[in-house]
């Protein structure tokens, strides 16, 4: 960090805040067997030569697991790509496992084979994320290239609902699935019950970090992807409160107000927990602050955990922010991250449209409810 | 997932003195930013999905208890390493050793099992 002082520059701090790596992510891989056509992070075909000459080894994982526990890492996210898609997956999770964190697999379901359930059942993770992309075949194909698929993921999300662990499916909403989202959220209570929660994507921004799936051509506009969260929000909660739930007088209440925000500032790298708190560690061995932004990266292999998470900092340059985001209205609502900035306009300060259009149509929203 | 810290409740009736205790393999410890914790792992996530916050002594307790140990001997590491007085060093023992057999922790066997 810079030696300036408060007397030159106040608004610098001096030193460093704590910093502690508690939350990690080793991403396994960006190889996946399915081609879903808004997957962020996937590069190529599963048997990518190239790719697999440069994914960390079983023994390089595990490795690097040891020396994030030393560090202090608690909660680590496994994931990819489809982390199930390595032939040493069973190893990799073993040895990590039993380092000791509070374990968390995300995986598309549709490679689970006996060998994973017998590891799985030995070592369960404590969360377990499937993603869910259709509910029929024929959606299956069109999002994911493979409609075979649909069959093998309802087969392998059953073996996982055997396990001890906490279970709960991941959507993406895009224009080929648009019309089944209600299906997918029927064939999840149907098949698993209903104490099963789906989550849905609130925002896709354009693949990252040399992924190769053409977003922009598939993702819903922003209007409409609001208007789906908003009423699938209001249905949830009507499913709580039963039909005396009133629409009309819903109220925005903001958990923290712009006051108290401006009263606790919150110091760090870029604006979240991404390298404060948070890191993840790519399928070729850099130490990122989060798995959607490859610009800033310490060379882990190399230098080892501790050192890489310790100069992580000092490798981030981040550039002025754009006016446009810096005053506007609704800023406070805004979903916007480094990340995202990045993501769709290959500048951490600039001014993503797509999410920007996301928030004007949130904002619309609150706004028309309000005056009513 | 959520943390708890053990809040060491004593019965009214003692545990018997020929009694032996040994930690089950089912929590990990791990130091996390300064604190010391117990994670739930393996089977045992369907009892209990998280991690435990515990404090120095419930550590040093632990770590005795990886090989059978008597209330006695878990009394005495507390005396020698915090100079707690006898009493309540027993009774501190025998407390947290009633939160680990309640939550499914310890193995308990009888002096004529050894």
């Amino acid at each position: 960090m810079s030696a300036l002082t408060g007397k030159e520059h106040p608004a610098i701090l001096s030193e460093m805040p704590q910093r502690c790596p508690v939350d990690g992510t080793f991403e396994l891989t960006v190889r996946c067997n399915l081609h879903c056509k808004m997957c962020l992070f996937r590069h190529d075909d599963s048997e990518n030569e190239e790719i697999i000459r440069r994914e960390l080894s079983a023994e390089q994982w595990i490795d690097m697991a040891e020396q994030a526990a030393d560090a202090g890492t608690l909660s680590l996210l496994i994931t990819g790509g489809e982390p199930m898609l390595r032939p040493d997956f069973c190893e990799i999770w073993e040895g990590i496992y039993r380092q000791g964190f509070l374990i968390t697999l995300y995986t598309n379901a549709s490679l689970v084979t006996d060998r994973v359930m017998r590891t799985l059942k030995k070592y369960p993770p404590h969360r377990i994320g499937v993603t869910i992309y259709g509910a029929s075949p024929e959606t299956y194909r069109k999002v994911c290239g493979n409609g075979d698929a649909f069959q093998r993921v309802l087969e392998g999300a059953r073996r996982l609902a055997e396990l001890p662990s906490a279970m709960e499916f991941r959507t993406t909403i895009i224009r080929e699935n648009y019309s089944d989202f209600d299906n997918i959220c029927k064939l999840v209570e149907k098949e698993f019950g209903i104490g099963y929660n789906v989550v849905q994507t609130r925002i896709i921004t354009q693949s990252v970090r040399g992924g190769c799936a053409d977003v922009r051509s598939h993702r819903l506009a922003p209007e409409e992807n609001v208007k789906l969260a908003f009423h699938r929000g209001i249905r949830r909660i009507r499913e709580q409160v039963g039909e005396s739930f009133d629409e009309k007088n819903l109220r925005a209440v903001y958990q923290e107000s712009p006051q108290e925000k401006a009263r606790n500032p919150r110091v760090s790298l870029f604006g979240c927990d991404a390298g404060m708190q948070s890191y993840t560690i790519s399928w070729d061995g850099q130490l990122l602050g989060c798995q959607m932004m490859g610009l800033f990266s310490q060379d882990v292999l190399a230098k080892g955990f501790s050192e890489a998470w310790r100069d992580f900092p000092a490798g981030v340059r981040l550039p002025k922010m754009n006016e446009k985001c810096g005053t506007c209205e609704d800023r406070n609502i805004c979903n916007c991250c480094c990340a995202s900035r990045y993501a769709e306009t290959g500048d951490p300060g600039g001014c993503p449209e797509y999410v920007c259009r996301d928030t004007k149509a949130v904002a619309r929203l609150l706004r028309r409810e309000r005056k009513q | 997932m959520h943390s708890r810290v053990p809040v060491f409740l004593g019965k009214r009736e003692k545990m018997n003195h020929t009694e032996t205790f040994q930690r089950k393999e089912n929590y990990i410890h791990r130091t996390v930013a300064g604190q010391e914790v117990l994670i739930s792992i393996g089977g045992n996530i369907a009892n209990f999905n998280g991690y435990i916050r515990i404090n120095e002594s419930a550590l040093c307790l632990w770590e005795k208890l990886s090989s059978p140990c008597t209330r006695e001997e878990l009394a005495r590491t507390l005396t020698e390493n915090y100079g707690l007085p006898e009493k309540e060093a027993e009774e501190d023992a025998e407390s947290f050793l009633r939160e680990l057999v309640e939550n499914g922790m310890v193995i308990v066997k009888r002096e004529e099992e050894r």
